[in-house]
């Protein structure tokens, strides 16, 4: 097992640094224009001079392959250099930004979870009565209703019934939390809410599931109360699966992250990544593509590793057929 | 085969006769499945309903050519008609006879543009399934079952695909190629065959695991009969239910794309760019983002209620479940 452990980390840098390459150089050499193309305009007088020194200026001028060792080595030694589009040093940037993307992502979690276990808990206990045929519909239109959409109509509803929209620039929770919390509540509870319908089904199939186990009737037999044997007996045994089907869902994470910042216009890494890519500024696309690579590739480790917790006769140790 | 019938006539004994469904011709066999499906998961056949409109409204709401049979179309107006001289006062109407679902902001009819990207939305979802599945299915059939050599060289470079968050690949993709249907058809089609890639995979290292498989190996079958006999059938489920997923998939990445001003041509009457369009009527006419909306949601929420019940019907492991009382 540790030798599987020390080959997938292995595996991790090799993936981190041949991704990061092929982003680079796919940024730098696929688009038809760059960053400095976009920022120069064609009328100006001397434009390719000007655009010639501003690419000396910015390091843009050296061979290719330097250029990608130069930013890898930046990337390690902790100078992740400047955006070529505002000029400000990334790592500052997302010493700014990191904390919002961090902030929707846990809230939201926290809201899928209290959601997903709540519903799937009360339509487990009420198995194919009517309220459990009420929530497992439920569960599927939360599940049908993309992050992007339930957000639009959300300010849509807000807007026509109540005239009320959320602060329209943003405030940290330590200038004013009010009004920090005014902003976050709707992009936290559209995430919470359109991740938790796939949660809900597995909390409850799962439940029933334990709940025939044979210890659960031996917990009933010595005349435990329903609801401790609940909480102590079944409750546990559902949530260590749910812990990795919920690291799974880190990824879908990301990408509605970049879709919630952009709809609220939330300062958080997702935007930042995607003006980037707009900007065709590669410093930064770059950058923050590969930190989120590290995030998504860790959680993919822990879920191929949970696996094997999960069902035992999964195996990657060598010498089994 | 001839081998064993001449064994059971040495026998002496008679053959048993086929079961009274398998003398049924092959259509009345088809809607009796038909019938068992429905009763058995209502939820199920609601989804299959819903799917059914869907592709209904793409073939036949903007008209169908298709050499001498002419369908005229379904849709009352075509997607970009409008007077330009009346259209101050035909523009933002809630929804009435002439127009069930209202006006746009140019006085153009909303159910004729849904009816329009209808179609659009089910071309790129169906373009992407096929080519999803080729991939998804022969790399990960051959990947996952030599887990120690080709996986751990194939999942890397998947992993170097996946990089980056697929939208983003969408986005710099349409900003090189071009933002056409085809484009988003083709690189969803990649993209879902390697994501899609992830999940057959845990499931075929789980099927390779079984006592069956380690069975079949001891009596000497081959990797290829392993795989095609033994493995494929035990996770072809997987690949159903994936294809009820790439409508939904490329319906919500158009949208997504088109809400962060990366989508397809606006000109195009799609359901992303129409709802992309609404966010700055919204006090006026809001029925301009909640018809796109609902279709989105409806359409979702079919495939996803079908795809489910078909999982549930043809998941080999829920075989035995379902003989149970």
């Amino acid at each position: 097992m540790t030798d599987y452990l020390v080959r997938r980390l292995i595996l991790l840098v090799v993936t981190l640094l041949g991704g990061s390459a092929l982003l680079f150089f796919a940024m730098r050499l696929l688009p038809p224009r760059d960053a400095i193309d976009l920022q120069v305009p064609p009328q100006t007088p001397n434009a390719e001079e000007t655009k010639e020194a501003l690419r000396r200026q910015l390091g843009l001028d050296g061979p290719l392959y330097r250029q990608y060792l130069d930013w890898l080595k930046g990337f390690f030694t902790g100078d992740w250099g400047k955006s070529l589009h505002s000029h400000r040093p990334i790592l500052q940037e997302l010493k700014d930004r990191i904390p919002v993307s961090f902030e929707l992502g846990i809230i939201g979690l926290f809201f899928t979870w209290v959601i997903s276990m709540l519903l799937g808990i009360v339509s487990a206990l009420h198995q194919d009565r009517p309220l459990d045929y009420v929530l497992r519909t439920l569960a599927y239109a939360l599940d049908a209703v993309p992050p992007l959409l339930l957000g639009v109509l959300l300010l849509t509803y807000l807007a026509v019934n109540f005239s009320w929209a959320p602060p329209p620039t943003f405030s940290y929770f330590w200038d004013d939390p009010v009004r920090h919390m005014k902003i976050m509540l709707l992009p936290t509870l559209v995430i919470g809410v359109t991740s938790a319908g796939n949660l809900v089904r597995f909390t409850r199939t799962f439940l029933l599931e334990v709940l025939r186990q044979d210890y659960i009737r031996t917990a009933r037999a010595k005349g435990l109360s329903e609801g401790v044997v609940l909480v102590r007996h079944a409750l546990r045994n559902v949530a260590i699966p749910f812990i990795t089907v919920l690291g799974a869902t880190v990824p879908t994470l990301l990408t509605s992250s970049v879709i919630i910042e952009n709809l609220f216009n939330l300062p958080g890494m997702g935007r930042y990544t995607f003006q980037a890519l707009i900007n065709l500024d590669y410093p930064v696309f770059v950058t923050t593509t590969t930190f989120y690579a590290l995030v998504i590739l860790t959680s993919q480790l822990v879920t191929d590793l949970a696996y094997t917790w999960v069902d035992p006769r999964v195996s990657y140790a060598r010498g089994t057929p | 085969m001839a081998r064993y019938e001449t064994a059971i006539e040495a026998t002496g004994l008679e053959a048993t006769p086929a079961p009274a469904g398998l003398e049924r011709p092959l259509w009345r066999r088809a809607l009796g499945g038909l019938g068992w499906f429905c009763a058995r998961k209502p939820l199920g056949a609601l989804g299959g309903a819903l799917v059914l409109v869907l592709l209904l409204m793409a073939l036949l709401g903007p008209g169908l050519e298709v050499g001498p049979l002419q369908v005229p179309r379904l849709a009352p107006y075509h997607y970009n008609e409008y007077d330009i001289a009346r259209a101050h006062r035909e523009r933002f109407q809630p929804p009435s006879l002439e127009h069930p679902m209202g006006t746009d902001q140019r006085g153009r009819d909303v159910l004729s543009r849904l009816l329009y990207g209808a179609r659009i939305s089910v071309a790129i979802g169906l373009g992407a399934f096929v080519i999803a599945t080729a991939i998804s299915t022969t790399l990960t059939l051959v990947s996952a079952y030599y887990v120690r050599s080709v996986d751990l060289l194939l999942q890397r470079v998947i992993e170097m695909v996946n990089f980056v968050p697929d939208l983003l690949v969408i986005g710099a993709i349409f900003a090189i190629k071009g933002a056409t249907p085809l484009t988003l058809a083709l690189t969803l089609g990649v993209l879902g065959g390697l994501n899609t890639g992830r999940v057959l995979r845990a499931e075929v290292i789980r099927v390779r695991a079984q006592p069956y498989v380690d069975a079949s190996r001891a009596m000497g079958a081959s990797d290829g009969r392993i795989i095609f006999r033994h493995i494929l059938p035990n996770v072809m489920f997987w690949i159903i239910v994936s294809a009820t997923n790439s409508v939904s998939v490329a319906i919500v990445a158009e949208a997504n794309l088109a809400v962060l001003g990366f989508g397809l041509d606006p000109s195009l009457p799609t359901w992303g760019n129409m709802l992309d369009e609404s966010r700055e009527h919204v006090r006026q006419a809001p029925h301009l983002a909640i018809f796109p909306g609902l279709m989105v949601a409806m359409t979702i929420f079919g495939f996803r209620l079908l795809g489910d019940a078909l999982r549930d019907v043809l998941d080999p492991r829920l075989h035995g479940a379902r003989l149970r009382p």
